[in-house]
Order: C-alpha cells, then structure tokens, then sequence
C-alpha cells in the first residue's frame, strides 16, 4: 500500500480543496465539549483527541429522519423525490465506524435490492480514517476486527504521528484526492513507517477489555441461553432502543408519512428500535415479540449469530463501544458475550 | 432515477370496489401503469401506498392467469386500511412490488393438492387455487377447505359457489357459528380434514388462517401423514420496505418479504424463533 505523510499545519489546505468536489465533514468539538462530525467551514479547528465522537457517522449515509419523496394530492397523488445529495468527504472517521459503513453499504445493497439512498452516499464518498491511538474503557473493536488500525476499507487512513500524519492510501479515489491535492503529500520514509508500526503495537496493548466475541457468539446462534438469563437482563433492560440509535451497524427503519397541510405529505423514514414493544405489532395487535426478553434475544441474535454472518459476511458489531456506554441498564455486550461463553456451554 | 425511486411506488387508479363482507372489500386496481400486470407468481405480495396514511403488505388475492387488475382483498383493520375502505373507484393509491417468494408450484406439479383456508387467509390460497385450476391437468386432486367465523364472513362468495358446483375441485366449507340461512356444516375448519383419505406422498397442503387455526390444522395434516415440507403456509408479519431492509419483518435471520413469506413447516420448525 502507498504510503505518504502529511504536515498537521497543511492538512486544512487539503479539506479545504475538498470543498470544490464534496461535502466535508470532520470531527469537531462543539457546545459543551462533545465532539461530533460537523460541516467543515474553512478555518474551523479539527477535533483529534477523542475516543469516539457520541453519535456515529451513520447519519450521514441513512439520517435518523429524511423525506422519502413528496406528495401533493393525497387521492390525486403527484410524487416528487427530493433533490439529489452532493457527494461527502469525511475525515476523521474512526475504525470502528468505516467498518461499520462498508457493513451497511453491503446490507442496503443486497438481496435484489440496492437501495441507492443508502448505498450511492457511501459508495461516492470520500472515507479518511484516522487510526486509534487511545480506545478509550468501553472500546472493544480489537475483539471485532474493527480495528484500531484498517487493512481496508478506507480512501485514506490518517495515522497520528504527532506533527505529521502518515497516509495509508487504500483507494484510486483516495490517491486521486491526494494527487489533486494543493498541499504537500510527501513519500513516507523508513523512519514514518517504524513509527506507524511501533504505534501499532502499543495501542494493541492499551485495549482495557478483551472480550470473547466468538465464544458468546456460538451460544446466541445455537440458543444456549437459558431464558431466566434473557429474562435476567431484560430487567435491566430499560426498552429505551438507545443501543439501537447509537450504533453504526443498526439500520431498522420505520416509514411514515407526515402531513404538510390538508392536501400534502411526505413519506418519511425514520430510524427504529427492535427494543421497542410496537416494532412487530401488527395491525390486528398481534405481536410475535411482545416480551421484552424476546426483543433482547432477538437483538443480540441480529448482531451476535452466525446465522447473520453467513448473510452478512462478518457479525454486526464493530466494537465501538458505544452501547456500553449509554446503556442505563448497565447491559454490556462486551462482557455479557464473555459470560455468555463461561457460564451457557 | 432517483436514488430514492426503490421506495417510490407507481400509481394506480381503483377501477372497481366489491364488498366481500361487512370489513372486507376486494379492489381492483388498474395495472396499465405498473408494468408488471400478469408478471407475478401465486404466493407474492405488494406494497400498497394510501397516500397520507403510509403504505402496507397486501397478498396479491387473484392467479395472474387471470383478471386485468391487479386484486386485493382487505380486511378494515388498522390506519392504512380504514383509509382505503373510504376510497372510490377513481381514487390513486400507490404500489410497489411485486414482492417475496411464491409457493411452490412447479413442485405441486403432478400431486394431489389440500387447501385450508379460515377467514381473510383465503385470498393468498385463491391466487393459487385460480392458477392451479388454469393448468388443471398439471396437477391431481384438488381439494378446497374453507372456515369462517359466519356465513356473512365468507370472502368471494360467489365464486365458493362457482367451486361448490366445479367438477374440477372439491369444496368444502364450514362456519363457526351459523345463522338461520346456513345449512352447511358447522364447526372449525380441521373438522373437514378429519378422516379424509390422503396418499402422503403425493400430497401437498397449502393452508393460510389465523395463528391457532394454523396450530391445529397442521396437526391435523401430520396426522393425515403429511411430512411436514409437504404443509405449507404465507407468513404475515408486520413489515414496511418489502426489499429486505427495514428490519420488522425478521423471523430469526430469516426475512419474510424477500426469503418468505412462503414457508414450509419443516422450515419454521427450524427458525430460532416461533413466527
């Protein structure tokens, strides 16, 4: 893989020249210090000490709401879809989240159906990673092939060297960016290099959790767990669907339209939660998961099965540790996966 | 083509309205501007779009050897469908599809056929029982079996009259509880399957109906003989893509819109999850 470096003061002349060609979008601190994947205006400082920003990119490709298409005339329907999205670059992204797109770029593309409002944003983005150094307590993407460092799955990969970036290019798009580019990529040397692998080594140490993903993984697909410990959890679990939201794998939408006026609408997709009660109540009220342990069960089923990996070539979860960390019922998939392995044979 | 066009349906203009039953009307919607007319398979579904409301699955109820429309028949139950029982002939509704697996039959060819029915499960069965009687000689025996709750809940009554006097099928049906015009059987459904004489191994069952009349009829088919791959249904599942991406409709890892919604019963059994 090609290999250049770039000085931390010239990297905001190369987001800059972006501009021309995408959106950009870069990790940012704003309000009261969250970090977040923010417009870049020219000039704005960059965001590079953060474990991970609170929400994931995921917005971005498959936003927590947007209109579908328009509707004048509800029984003498004339439809509009809504204008074309300009193609986006973003910096920043983390391992665990690039993982998480090419994840569901590969689900909103499959089975017959390409689903272009999904797919057509990741495919013509720009992706610039940037390497982890520090995983903070609730990361676990080391146990998930998420990362801290990518093989794949990048334009380009930025690794921090301090004054420096080194450049992983992973892509003709990236190493077009970067040929096109105003400010100075220059080849990476022997020196650059040692360091990205020295770097590699430590952060894979810094790593607070290990987890047995594969283990509690074989337990989920062949339902080993008893259903006083599904029962267990699902007291704890408080049905919020926060896990669902913050999750860069979790796609489930649900559609709605929503009135403009008497004779107007727009069809809406908005992001769902399989944690909630009415995800499968049907119109005759009905309701195949009408316990919350079942909609647990089924959640980790979807992300922890190989049933799931056979469809979607890997598990769903990247390690990102976000869940972890919002869950207000302490439900820590991580660990639960562990336990899941030790105590359910 | 717009990036959005996967959820965008076609419109179709309601060309005709019949009342089946008292929450039940079958639409006949115009299929000139959809592009798919007959190119369907029995078992298939469609995303039906009333515009202000949402859009919801509908079994397409007619074979596609029949008809000019596109048929469905819909049962007044939750937003969708209350709205679209206010609509005329006239009015646009929307369609995407069609969707989903079909029931199997090019397998059925040359066995002898059970159809058990309860209620609003009809309509998916008539798609095939109309198909099947198309290409009658492609098939052996082919019993109907049909229950409803009463007689004025029986969907497509004229047409159950057509079948009753076809030498081409045997019907039978029953209702749960009679009134004074009735003078068929009473009684469920799986009564009409007691003591019929059956060659398992010739013989697939197509059944479609609420979930316990499902549970009892399919006990009833094993006791007849029939392997369980031989005893199929049309799973119903709260849904809203159709293409396998909004998640609702999952059975295990299994998506009922774009894996299903025909199953057989040696499928379900293996899914990790009861439907």
């Amino acid at each position: 893989m090609e290999q250049v470096v770039i000085s931390k003061a010239e990297l905001p002349l190369f987001l800059d020249a972006l501009r021309e060609e995408y959106l950009v979008f870069a990790p940012r601190k704003v309000g009261a210090g969250d970090v977040v994947f923010d417009r870049l205006q020219a000039g704005e400082p960059i965001a590079f000490d953060f474990v991970n920003t609170l929400l994931p990119p995921k917005s971005l490709f498959f936003p927590a709401r947007e209109t579908l298409f328009g509707i004048r005339g509800l029984k003498r329907p004339v439809l509009a879809p809504p204008p074309e999205q300009e193609p986006l670059a973003i910096f920043g992204l983390r391992s665990c989240d690039a993982t998480a797109l090419a994840f569901l770029n590969r689900f909103f593309g499959q089975r017959g159906f390409d689903d272009k409002t999904v797919t057509a944003r990741v495919r013509s983005a720009l992706k610039m990673t940037l390497a982890c150094h520090a995983p903070g307590p609730d990361c676990f993407c080391v146990c998930c092939e998420g990362g801290p460092f990518l093989a794949s799955g990048f334009d380009l990969q930025f690794t921090d060297l301090g004054e420096r970036l080194l450049v992983d290019i992973g892509t003709p798009n990236g190493s077009a960016a970067v040929e096109k580019a105003p400010a100075r990529f220059v080849a990476a040397t022997a020196e650059d290099r040692a360091k990205k692998r020295a770097l590699v080594e430590q952060v894979d140490r810094t790593f607070q959790r290990r987890s047995y993903i594969a283990g509690g993984m074989k337990s989920v697909s062949l339902g080993k767990i008893p259903e006083e410990v599904w029962q267990a959890w699902a007291a704890d679990c408080q049905g919020c669907g926060g896990c669902c939201f913050v999750c860069p794998t979790c796609s489930c939408f649900t559609v709605t339209d929503a009135w403009r006026g008497e004779e107007a609408a727009e069809r809406e997709r908005s992001w769902d939660a399989c944690l909630y009660e009415g995800f499968t109540r049907e119109a005759s009220a009905h309701n195949p998961r009408l316990v919350r342990a079942e909609r647990l069960k089924r959640r980790f089923f979807h992300k922890m099965s190989c049933q799931y990996v056979e469809v979607m070539g890997r598990h769903g979860c990247v390690g990102c540790g976000r869940c972890v960390t919002v869950c207000m019922g302490d439900l820590d998939i991580s660990a639960l996966l562990t336990r899941i392995h030790d105590e359910c044979k | 083509m717009s990036a959005s066009s996967i959820y965008q349906p076609q419109l179709s203009a309601i060309a005709r309205i019949e009342d089946e039953t008292p929450d039940t009307r079958t639409f006949f919607l115009a299929a000139d501007a959809v592009g798919w007319r007959k190119d369907y398979r029995p078992g298939q579904f469609v995303e039906l779009s009333v515009f202000g409301v949402g859009e919801a699955p509908f079994c397409l109820a007619q074979s596609p050897t029949r008809s000019d429309f596109i048929e469905v028949t819909v049962r007044r139950v939750g937003s969708v469908t209350n709205r679209l029982h206010t609509y005329q002939p006239g009015d646009i509704v929307g369609l995407r599809g069609p969707f989903g697996n079909c029931f199997p039959f090019e397998r059925a060819r040359g066995k002898n056929l059970i159809f058990v029915g309860g209620g609003i499960g009809l309509p998916p069965l008539r798609s095939l029982i109309n198909y099947v009687l198309d290409r009658r000689s492609d098939y052996g025996s082919v019993h109907v079996l049909y229950g409803a709750r009463t007689p004025a809940d029986r969907v497509y009554k004229k047409e159950l009259a057509e079948w009753a006097r076809s030498d081409q099928l045997t019907f039978r049906e029953t209702v749960d509880s009679a009134d004074r015009a009735w003078t068929g059987p009473v009684g469920v459904v799986t009564e009409l399957l007691k003591g019929m004489k059956v060659d398992p191994s010739s013989t697939i069952a197509f059944t479609c109906g609420p979930p316990i009349m499902l549970r009892f009829v399919v006990r009833e088919l094993r006791n007849l003989g029939l392997a369980d791959r031989n005893i199929v249904t049309t799973l119903e599942r709260y849904m809203k893509c159709g293409i396998g991406k909004c998640g609702h409709c999952c059975v295990g890892h299994q998506y009922v819109c774009t894996d299903g919604p025909v199953y057989n019963f040696e499928q379900i059994r293996c899914l990790p999850e009861h439907p």
